[in-house]
C-alpha cells in the first residue's frame, strides 16, 4: 500500500503543529546505545518500523541486525511483546532484551494493515497458487510486495546505523515466521533465519527459492492455528513442517541422514518436551526443533491467547536457541 | 493463519466514519430540539484484499433548529464524532433537503484499529414523501470523501458514493416520538478509505423532539 495524498498530507501537517503525533523519518532521528527509535517509510502509508540498539554499543561501529517479524493480525510493537516470559517486555528472556544483551539491533517492521481494520497487519509470505492458501490474507490477496518492502526499510536503518552486512537475520511467528522464510528465498542480505510455527508457504507453492541459507525451523506439534501437519481448509492448502523442511534440506544440501537431540525437560509442568533435528553434510545448516505439545506461540513466550485457541507455550527453552544459531552463522 | 476478522466486527466501526443518515428532508423548527439513538449493523468488502468485515455501531445525534428550513446536528458515533447541517429547499408533497457533514476519530492502536486521526465529509440529498403525520419514506444520493492519516507515515484518501433509504414512523400524543429503519449501500469509486470495494449497512434510530 504506497501512496501520499496531498489533502492528507496538508491535513497531517494541520495535525502535527504542537503535537508530537508522527513517527519521524529516519532522517531526522539520531541513534543512541541502548535506544529504540521509530521511522517512517517514505512512500508507504502507515508501515513504520522499530529499531532498538543494543547499549553496548559505540555509536559508529557496523552492528548486526536481526529482523522480528510480527505475526498476522499484529503490529511492530508485538513481534518482540510475544516472545517475552509473561508478555512481560522488562523480562530478560525476551528476544529483544537477549539480542540487547548480545550486541545485536533489534528492527521491527509493521506490516499492510487490512480495509478497514487497519491495525489488522498481515504479510504476504505468498502462496495462492497451485491450491496453496495465500497467505496470508489481505497483504497476500492485494499483492503487496513485502520483499521490496523491507529491502527499503534496510535503506532506511542504514540511515541510522551502520549495518553489519554479514549478520542479518530474520525471525518471527506465524504470517512473520512464513515471511522469514519468503526473504531467505528472495532477499540474499539475510545469513540465516529462524522462523517459528509457520512454513514456507512461498516456496513450497512452486514458487522459485533457489538459494542456501541457513535454517533454525521452530514448530509446535498442536499447534492449532498452523497445524504441524499442514492443513487442506476451504480457502487453500497450508504446507506442512515436512515438506518445508525436506525443500530446505535439498536446498540447503544436506544428507537424508540427521541426528535427532532432546533438548532438557527443564519446565516438567508446561506439558511440553522439544527434539532438536540437526541434519548432516549440509552447505548451510539446517536444524528444526520439533515440540511435543507446543502450540503456536514463542518458545518461553506471552500465551497471548486462550491455550485453546493458539495452544501451549513451551518453557524448556526460549530465544537464546535462535540467537545462538545466529551467532553460529554469519555470512560465509 | 486465519484472519479473525469476524471475531472483531464488534471493532469494525473504529475509524471507518459514518455513513448513516436516519433522517427526512424535514428540518426541526427554530428551537426545537430531537435526541436520537441508532443502531446500525452492516458489512464492509474490499476487493483487492477479499476481505469481507462485519460491522456493528451504536449512535447518540442531537439535532437543534436554528431556522424556518434549517437545522444542526451532532453525533457521537463508533468511534467518533460529527458535525452536520441540514437545509430544506423545496417544500410540499415531495420534500427536498441537502445534508453535509463533517466528522472525525482518533484512534489508537489495539483490537484491529491503528494509531490515527480518520475524518470525513459527507453531502447528501434527502428526498421525502410523507403518506401521512405519521409516516413518511426518505432517500437520496450521498457522497462522502475520507482522509486517513495515521502516525505511522503516509496518508491515504477515498470516495465513496451511496445511496441511502429509510421510513419514519412517529407515535405517541403529539407524535414526539419516532422510530426509523433505513438501509444504505456504498461503493467506492476512488481511493481506499475506508475500503476500496463497498460498504452496505442496515439498522434502526429511535428518537424524541423536544420544545
Amino acid at each position: 500500500m504506497r501512496g501520499e495524498h496531498g489533502v492528507g498530507a496538508a491535513l497531517a501537517m494541520v495535525l502535527a503543529v504542537g503535537c508530537d503525533y508522527f513517527v519521524p523519518h529516519c532522517d531526522d532521528v539520531r541513534m543512541k546505545p541502548g535506544e529504540t527509535v521509530s521511522c517512517t517509510m517514505p512512500g508507504y502509508v502507515d508501515r513504520a518500523f522499530d529499531l532498538r540498539t543494543p547499549p553496548s554499543w559505540d555509536g559508529q561501529s557496523p552492528l548486526p541486525v536481526i529482523l522480528a517479524i510480527h505475526g498476522g493480525g499484529a503490529n511492530r510493537a508485538s513481534a518482540d511483546e510475544i516472545t517475552c516470559p509473561g508478555g512481560e517486555a522488562s523480562d530478560p528472556g525476551c528476544l529483544g532484551n537477549q539480542a540487547a544483551a548480545r550486541g545485536y539491533a533489534l528492527v521491527s517492521p509493521d506490516g499492510t494493515g487490512a480495509r478497514p481494520l487497519r491495525g489488522v497487519r498481515t504479510w504476504n509470505a505468498g502462496g495462492g497458487t497451485h491450491g496453496f492458501l495465500c497467505a496470508f490474507g489481505p497483504a497476500c490477496n492485494d499483492g503487496v510486495d513485502d520483499v521490496a518492502y523491507i529491502a527499503e526499510m534496510f535503506d532506511e536503518v542504514a540511515k541510522v546505523i551502520t549495518v553489519d552486512p554479514a549478520r542479518i537475520y530474520a525471525t518471527g511467528l506465524s504470517n512473520g515466521a512464513a515471511m522469514a522464510h519468503r526473504l531467505a528465498c528472495e532477499d540474499p542480505r539475510f545469513a540465516a533465519i529462524a522462523p517459528v510455527s509457520g512454513t514456507n508457504m512461498h516456496a513450497d507453492s512452486g514458487a522459485a527459492c533457489p538459494v542456501t541459507v541457513p535454517l533454525l525451523d521452530i514448530h509446535g506439534t498442536d499447534d492449532p492455528v498452523l497445524a504441524y501437519d499442514g492443513d487442506d481448509t476451504v480457502i487453500g492448502k497450508l504446507s506442512s513442517v515436512e515438506t518445508t523442511m525436506e525443500n530446505w534440506r535439498l536446498r540447503n544440501g544436506c544428507a537424508e541422514t540427521f541426528v535427532e537431540t532432546p533438548l532438557p525437560d527443564r519446565d516438567p509442568k508446561d506439558d511440553t518436551t522439544a527434539v532438536r533435528r540437526v541434519w548432516d553434510g549440509c552447505a548451510g545448516a539446517t536444524e528444526h526443533v520439533r515440540i511435543e505439545g507446543g502450540g503456536h506461540t514463542w518458545p518461553s513466550g506471552s500465551q497471548f491467547g486462550l491455550e485453546d485457541f493458539v495452544g501451549r507455550v513451551a518453557k524448556d527453552f526460549g530465544s537464546e536457541i535462535i540467537l545462538d544459531f545466529f551467532d553460529a552463522h554469519p555470512h560465509a | 493463519m486465519r484472519i479473525p476478522m469476524r471475531s472483531l466486527a464488534l471493532l469494525a466501526a473504529a475509524g471507518c466514519g459514518s455513513y448513516t443518515m436516519y433522517q427526512t428532508a424535514e428540518p426541526l423548527p427554530r428551537n426545537r430540539w430531537q435526541l436520537q439513538v441508532a443502531s446500525t449493523s452492516g458489512e464492509f468488502y474490499d476487493l483487492p484484499q477479499n476481505t469481507p468485515t462485519p460491522t456493528t455501531g451504536l449512535e447518540l445525534a442531537a439535532r437543534y433548529g436554528i431556522g424556518h428550513e434549517t437545522d444542526v446536528g451532532l453525533k457521537i458515533y463508533t468511534v467518533g464524532t460529527e458535525a452536520s447541517v441540514r437545509h430544506r429547499f423545496v417544500d410540499g408533497k415531495w420534500q427536498w433537503a441537502g445534508l453535509a457533514a463533517l466528522g472525525g476519530a482518533r484512534t489508537i492502536e489495539r483490537l484491529g484499529s491503528t494509531d490515527a486521526y480518520t475524518m470525513h465529509a459527507r453531502v447528501a440529498a434527502a428526498i421525502t414523501r410523507r403518506f401521512r403525520p405519521r409516516f413518511a419514506i426518505t432517500f437520496g444520493p450521498a457522497l462522502t470523501g475520507s482522509a486517513f492519516l495515521p502516525a505511522g507515515g503516509g496518508s491515504a484518501a477515498g470516495l465513496m458514493f451511496g445511496a441511502f433509504g429509510n421510513a419514519e414512523w412517529r407515535f405517541g400524543a403529539t407524535n414526539r416520538w419516532h422510530l426509523t429503519p433505513e438501509v444504505s449501500l456504498h461503493v467506492a469509486p476512488l481511493g481506499d478509505v475506508p475500503v476500496k470495494g463497498g460498504v452496505v449497512l442496515g439498522g434502526i434510530a429511535f428518537g424524541r423532539d423536544f420544545h
